[in-house]
């Protein structure tokens, strides 16, 4: 063992003196590491992510802007440099981080870095934690909770064709070539990771409701050997994480076919998708949206075959659903093949800045106008939609009045000339000394115009969103998308506050101080947030999951 | 003469201490923390009693404050939290206890009133007339929306009478089984009709008033639903009645016939007077007895809150409503009109591990967070006597039996407790004791 | 005197020696198990003549054109009847002797709403128009009288989030059960719980106390006791059938695990829905039977191998059964008289009451011919309860067990 570890010194000190300029981080890192992170210029991404974060937002509270600050400053301290100053010092030539797993479940983190200041660098790491070994060979500084750890690192480096080194890089989509590689990045072996951490079991046990919602997601989760995650600092700060579907030819690692009957629990959600890798448009949000939604799925498709999609027990509850669902219209239409049939695949959901009710005073609790969105097929589609909205109401005056509530009067909405017809429901006039309770904020609407249905939770919601059909606003995009804006939600929370307030203190048991203080922080984050987009997205090869965050310039 | 309702004095030989102190608070309120109880010492015991009675208080009543907020929220849960938000807070103790008696006296259920905003508002009725002249609190019940939704009063009309409201109105409320006839409940229903709700608010509806003469209680005349209150609450046996009821809920389950005498005379010569006939009760020498002193079974509102405040700790109302529910004390869901079952009923093999369980999450941060947490509570000291004296302050006032303490002892020695959720443990330990489940 | 003595001893040993209570655990013998019925509702109203087949009636075929297809698949169990095909392991129990199906259960003026009906069977009372302060349920009552005889915790809704009407009692206090844990004495998560329990044992057992104080001792020392011997006999249970992986499944494995563990609770209720097929009915009930058969086979196997069966009954009804004519959606509407089911290892199986007849319907719903509340009053008999106190009345008897 001694005169093996000696000949990988020396054939260390060979090859850092020559190969080693062209190594990449991530190449130092054993085989039996299942996630690596890797910056190959830390100081830029350093510089970038302070330029995308920018100052602490203004609106926060005063209290909070000072405990920020200290924080940096203690940080700074702590740290014995800024940010950008340790980033050079540690990891100027780039840096990586491997996790490996023991037997018992323990985690191993190994650390390969090419600092700009060794002595500088060592002497953090020695100080940044106590079990920490670290090796110091040419311009590179590896460290590992164990000597162990050290040992792997420094063997690796001494036979170069390790699989990290191999490992490719990220994949554009739009090309399917390596793309340019982002600052920081993470490279995980999918496949291995799904055995280590019990994966495969969770996604076949995963609900019907989850299933629906990761549709895309999936396959790659279940069978792509490996993904990459990005984080790219810049206009907008983005975490993209991109998953190969198929197994790449050449990697021994992942050429193991899935068993057939677990395919079947997985894949199938694909078929749910209705536009897939195409490139779509939707009906764009009014200004001052509070969230968009658009997921690409059938849910006629799901309905029809339940038993194709689901598990034995949500067959069942679906088709319970199903045996009364299919009679509110009588047996003229079915609830699957006209009603959910009527629409054309995909809906997209808004919510909207919430609108005082036009009756009575505002509620304390004033809530944001909801709106389901969808071309219509024909005219009969109407029709059946009308009738089963009346029953639905029906039914839930019938339930307002076992509770001896005033019922929902349903008013025809008139073509006035635009074409824009459908029904409304309103709560009568509140004559009492109080506010309004909060369902007063509630008008359930089923509006038609220009081809397309609107059903929404006050008429303003709907009005607005035929108004944006009308008028073409549009907007193109692929995949699944949620894209939530900080200014109106913010100024929705500001205006339902103290029942928002109360609900905190009853929920977590704050003080009324502590919780004003939450929300404070909330809306001044919130204001500070031009959009936070949740993208999914799949395509033959790959399926990539992004997040993305922009400040408000 | 001897009256057990004479103000108490302190002697050198029977202090105003913290036992005493936190018999007080327990009774007239949720219990306090011993900074609390510790303070009332200091100020003796009629400024305790005036505390409890938030005499003076300028503050707004958060009960108040927060009503239009709560108003947001149509979920019975929502407002079972409420009141319990209420009841932690220990900014009003008496009014918080003394709604909780009247809630178990009105017992009103959501489950048929399906009005939760009209709980909150029976609620908050409470709060406001629940010390006031009883015939104050008495007019507001019977256009109270949600007890005459409960008692089938908005359809009692003058072609079709619904007897129940008048019957509960006599039973339950004032006069008690055995002290009205047949007869007294149909004469009474007709009086009460047209006593209706209409879109959750109180309304009369003239028409379906029965106008005519009617003999009730021995009186006669067009009486009115308002005329049943008057004559029902002077006759002689409803003060006997409620004076009865307040002796059972502050005092002990099983009052003396002569304790009955003096409270009635004094609730009649007061003026029928609820708040200056408690405030006699909550001085008197029979308050502090020994005889009172855990007389009575904790109900599970009355353990799990009184824990909490016992330790000045702050705990989500969320958790202890959905808690208090598993514990069989759904406030705003009474299971019949006689409200709960209390005292001896509330203790079951089955529900006495429920209790201690529920105590056991509730002090190792299971129901969320507890702070200040056990460790904080108990780090005065490192000694096992020390720890175990510091847990029997702050739960039991400093007074468990000789056994309990040993025992007690015994456990703080043992190495179970150390660790780091040692002090929970130790806690938990303390409040399994017989005593803390006395009130 | 000495007697409560014994008993105080006893109790003590039990609580301070965990093996003294395993050791009683064991030695019960089955033979002085306390009599338990369990009460599943199919809610939703399920379709009583899709259940249970008049093969032969041409009528059916004639009323139901296309539901009646589940004719061709059904499980004969004589007497012209059939099982649907979903119930096949109930109908081999029906063939062995130990499930009584009860033919046109119902009573006079049948309702159609959901919550009427359900009201009525909760309360045992067909007048029940709405349910008032004092309605008290008919397993409340039954409760009330058990418990008059005995402590502990004897009736328990399974499952659901509150008590509903049919636990309602005077006396009692009604639980809800999600978790047995919960009736186990719980000191922690940490790994030193089990010796700090039985370190809270010890703080709690025999002692001397008098008066209020004496009596809430007492109490924590039986719930102590109980407590260990539930947490040793569920140690001990061993599961003797394969329960399917369902929630109704899980549920009565609970039960069982309970009944085995003797923990003395003799009355339960739970819930099983989606029977109200208005619409495409045969996907559904098949389905939602074919659960039910696997999770009430699994069931009885269990507590048979452990030898509980012959002590334990579950009654299977619905709060009402379905019009006789099929609608144009291929489902039912809601109807009036159906069958119901008596699972028990000590019931006399087969067919009981009259079978429905097709060509005399009281406005296209079949008449009852057993009032619920007979069927009910066998079954408080049965448990050893005043009937007539539970049920204000007596009825005719079925003939569910015998004498």
């Amino acid at each position: 063992m001694t005169s093996l570890g000696l000949r990988v010194v020396f054939a260390v000190g060979w090859l850092l003196a020559g190969v080693a300029a062209q190594v990449l981080p991530r190449g130092c890192m054993p085989d039996d590491v299942l996630v690596v992170v890797e910056a190959s210029d830390a100081v830029a991404f350093v510089g970038d992510l302070f330029v995308t974060l920018g100052a602490v937002p203004k609106d926060l509270p005063e209290t909070v802007r000072t405990e920020i600050a200290l924080g940096l400053t203690a940080i700074r301290l702590g740290l014995g440099a800024t940010p950008s100053v340790l980033a050079r010092q540690l990891a100027q030539g780039g840096f990586a981080v491997g996790l490996r797993f023991g037997k018992d479940g323990a985690v191993e983190m190994l650390l390969a870095l090419r600092p700009g200041d060794a002595k500088a660098a060592r002497a953090f790491l020695l100080k940044a934690g106590e079990a920490l070994q670290v090796v110091e060979r040419g311009e590179w500084l590896f460290a590992a909770s164990s000597g162990a750890g050290c040992d792997a690192l420094l063997a690796q480096v001494a036979a170069p064709n390790g699989r990290w080194a191999k490992w490719p890089g990220a994949v554009d989509l739009a090309t399917n070539a390596v793309a340019a590689e982002s600052p920081l990045r993470a490279y995980l072996d999918l496949k291995a990771l799904r055995a280590h951490g019990g994966l495969d079991q969770k996604l076949a046990n995963m609900v019907g409701a989850v299933r629906f919602l990761l549709a895309p997601m999936l396959p790659a989760l279940w069978s792509a050997p490996r993904a990459t995650i990005e984080l790219h600092a810049g206009a907008s700060l983005r975490l993209t994480m991109r998953a190969e579907q198929a197994p790449v030819a050449g990697d021994a690692n992942a050429s193991t076919p899935m068993a057939a009957g677990d395919v079947a629990v997985v894949l199938p959600w694909r078929e749910l998708l209705v536009a897939g890798q195409k490139e779509r448009t939707i009906i764009a949000p009014p200004d001052g949206a509070l969230a968009v939604l658009s997921l690409d799925r059938s849910v006629r498709k799901l309905l029809e075959q339940p038993e194709h999609f689901l598990l034995p027990a949500e067959v069942t509850q679906v088709q319970a659903f199903l045996a009364v669902a299919d009679q509110l219209d009588g047996p003229r239409s079915s609830f699957v093949t006209d009603l959910v049939g009527g629409l054309v695949a995909p809906f997209t959901l808004y919510v909207l800045a919430p609108t005082p009710p036009f009756l009575s005073d505002a509620p304390l609790l004033l809530l944001p106008g909801i709106a389901l969105l969808a071309r219509t097929q024909n005219a009969q589609s109407e029709r059946v939609l009308s009738r089963t909205a009346q029953v639905f109401l029906l039914i839930g005056n019938a339930e307002r009045a076992q509770r001896h509530e005033a019922p929902f009067v349903l008013r025809k909405v008139n073509d006035l000339g635009d074409g824009v017809h459908g029904l409304t429901a309103t709560l009568p006039e509140w004559r009492k000394q109080t506010l309004p309770p909060t369902e007063y904020g509630i008008e359930p609407s089923l509006l038609f115009g220009f081809d397309h249905m609107v059903l929404a939770s006050n008429l303003a919601a709907a009005q607005a969103m035929l108004l944006q059909v009308k008028n073409g606003a549009q907007q193109a995009l692929s995949g699944d998308v949620l894209l939530l804006h900080g200014m109106p939600i913010a100024a929705a929370v500001e205006q339902s506050q103290r029942p928002l307030l109360l609900a905190r203190m009853l929920d977590e048991g704050e003080s009324e101080a502590t919780a004003n203080r939450f929300y404070e922080i909330a809306k001044g984050l919130l204001r500070a947030l031009d959009f936070l987009a949740l993208r999914m997205h799949a395509s033959a090869s790959h399926t990539s999951f992004e997040i993305e965050l922009r400040r408000r310039s | 003469m001897t009256s057990v309702l004479l103000p108490w004095q302190p002697t050198s030989a029977d202090r105003f201490d913290l036992r005493k102190a936190g018999h007080l608070l327990r009774r007239a309120g949720y219990g306090g923390s011993l900074s609390e109880r510790r303070d009332l010492v200091r100020g003796g015991v009629e400024a305790a009693v005036a505390k409890v009675f938030s005499d003076g208080a300028t503050a707004t009543d958060q009960g108040e404050q927060w009503l239009d907020a709560a108003f947001a929220f149509a979920e019975i849960a929502r407002v079972r939290e409420f009141r319990i938000w209420l009841a932690l807070s220990g900014r009003r103790p008496l009014q918080q206890r003394m709604s909780a008696f009247w809630h178990g006296h009105f017992a009103t259920s959501n489950k048929k009133v399906q009005d939760p905003r009209a709980m909150l508002r029976q609620f908050a009725t409470f709060d406001r007339l629940g010390l006031a002249a009883f015939l104050e609190l008495a007019q507001a019940m019977v256009r109270d929306p949600a007890l005459l939704r409960w008692l089938d009063n908005d359809s009692n009309g003058k072609d079709h009478p619904n007897e129940n409201f008048a019957r509960e109105w006599f039973e339950l409320f004032t006069l008690g089984e055995g002290n009205y006839q047949e007869p007294d409940v149909r004469e009474a229903a007709a009086a009460f009709t047209g006593y209706h709700v209409a879109n959750g608010e109180f309304v009369m509806v003239g028409r379906e008033h029965d106008r005519r003469e009617k003999t009730i209680l021995g009186q006669r005349g067009a009486f009115t639903g308002d005329d049943v209150v008057r004559i029902s609450i002077a006759e002689p046996c409803s003060a006997r009645f409620l004076a009865t009821k307040w002796l059972r809920f502050f005092v002990h389950p099983e009052p003396e016939a002569a304790w009955i005498e003096e409270l009635q005379q004094c609730y009649v010569q007061g003026g029928r007077n609820i708040g200056t006939t408690v405030r006699t009760l909550l001085c008197s020498q029979l308050f502090f007895s020994p005889q009172a002193y855990r007389s009575k079974v904790k109900s599970p509102a009355e353990l799990l809150l009184g824990a909490v405040r016992a330790c000045g700790a702050s705990v989500a109302p969320k958790l202890l409503g959905a808690e208090l529910v598993n514990l069989g004390e759904a406030w705003g869901e009474p299971p019949t009109v006689e409200g709960f079952h209390g005292e001896r009923a509330w203790l079951s093999p089955a529900t006495w591990l429920l209790r201690s369980n529920t105590l056991g999450q509730l002090f190792l941060g299971q129901l969320g967070a507890f702070s200040p947490s056990p460790a904080d509570l108990l780090a005065r000291t490192e000694k096992p006597a020390a720890r175990v004296q510091q847990a029997i302050d702050l739960l039991l006032d400093g007074e468990a039996s000789p056994e309990s303490r040993a025992r007690l002892l015994l456990f703080a020695n043992s190495p179970l407790v150390q660790g780091p959720d040692g002090a929970a443990a130790l806690l938990h330990a303390t409040a399994n004791l017989p005593e803390f489940h006395l009130l | 005197m000495s007697k409560n003595f014994d008993r105080r001893t006893f109790m003590r040993g039990a609580a301070l020696l965990p093996f003294a209570a395993q050791l009683r655990a064991a030695s019960w013998l089955p033979s002085g198990v306390p009599r338990t019925l369990i009460v599943l509702e199919l809610e939703g109203g399920n379709d009583g003549l899709n259940t249970v087949i008049p093969l032969e009636d041409a009528n059916y075929v004639r009323l139901r054109p296309r539901l009646s297809a589940v004719k061709q698949t059904a499980v004969p169990i004589g007497n012209g009847m059939g099982l649907h095909m979903s119930l096949g392991k109930l109908a081999q129990r029906v063939q062995a002797g130990s499930c009584a199906i009860v033919s046109n259960v119902g009573y006079p003026k049948p309702d159609r709403s959901h919550f009427k009906c359900r009201d009525i069977w909760h309360s045992a009372d067909p007048q029940c128009k709405q349910v008032r302060a004092v309605t008290t349920g008919w397993l409340g009552r039954a409760a009330d009288l058990l418990a008059a005889t005995s402590g502990g915790m004897k009736a328990v809704e399974i499952g659901g989030t509150e008590i509903p009407l049919l636990l309602r009692a005077r006396n009692s206090v009604g639980l809800s059960l999600r978790r047995v844990e919960d009736f186990v004495l719980w000191a922690g998560d940490s790994a030193a719980h089990a010796k700090r329990r039985a370190a809270l044992q010890e703080l709690l057992a025999q002692r001397t106390a008098q008066g209020l104080l004496g009596y809430v001792a007492e109490v924590a020392n039986e719930a102590l006791v109980q407590s260990s011997q539930l947490s040793a006999a569920l140690k001990n249970y061993q599961q003797k059938a394969t329960y399917p992986d369902t929630q109704l499944a899980r549920s009565l494995q609970l039960i069982a695990r309970m009944v085995i563990a003797g923990f003395g609770t003799r009355l339960f209720h739970l819930g099983y829905g989606g029977f109200d097929t208005h619409a495409r009915q045969l996907p559904t009930q098949q389905s939602l039977l074919r659960e039910l058969d696997e999770a009430l086979a699994a069931f009885a196997q269990d507590l048979e191998a452990h030898g509980y069966f012959s002590q334990t009954a579950v009654l299977v009804h619905s709060e009402f059964g379905r019009r006789v004519m099929e609608n144009e959606s291929l489902g039912t509407d809601h109807g009036a008289a159906a069958p119901l089911f008596v699972l028990s290892g000590g019931v006399r199986g087969g067919l009981h009451g009259v079978a429905p007849d097709l060509a005399d319907l009281d406005d296209g719903d079949l008449k009852f011919k057993t009032d619920f509340r007979s069927v009910y009053q066998d079954l408080l008999v049965w448990l050893g309860c005043d009937a007539t106190a539970v049920l204000g009345g007596e009825f005719a008897p079925v003939g569910l067990f015998q004498s």
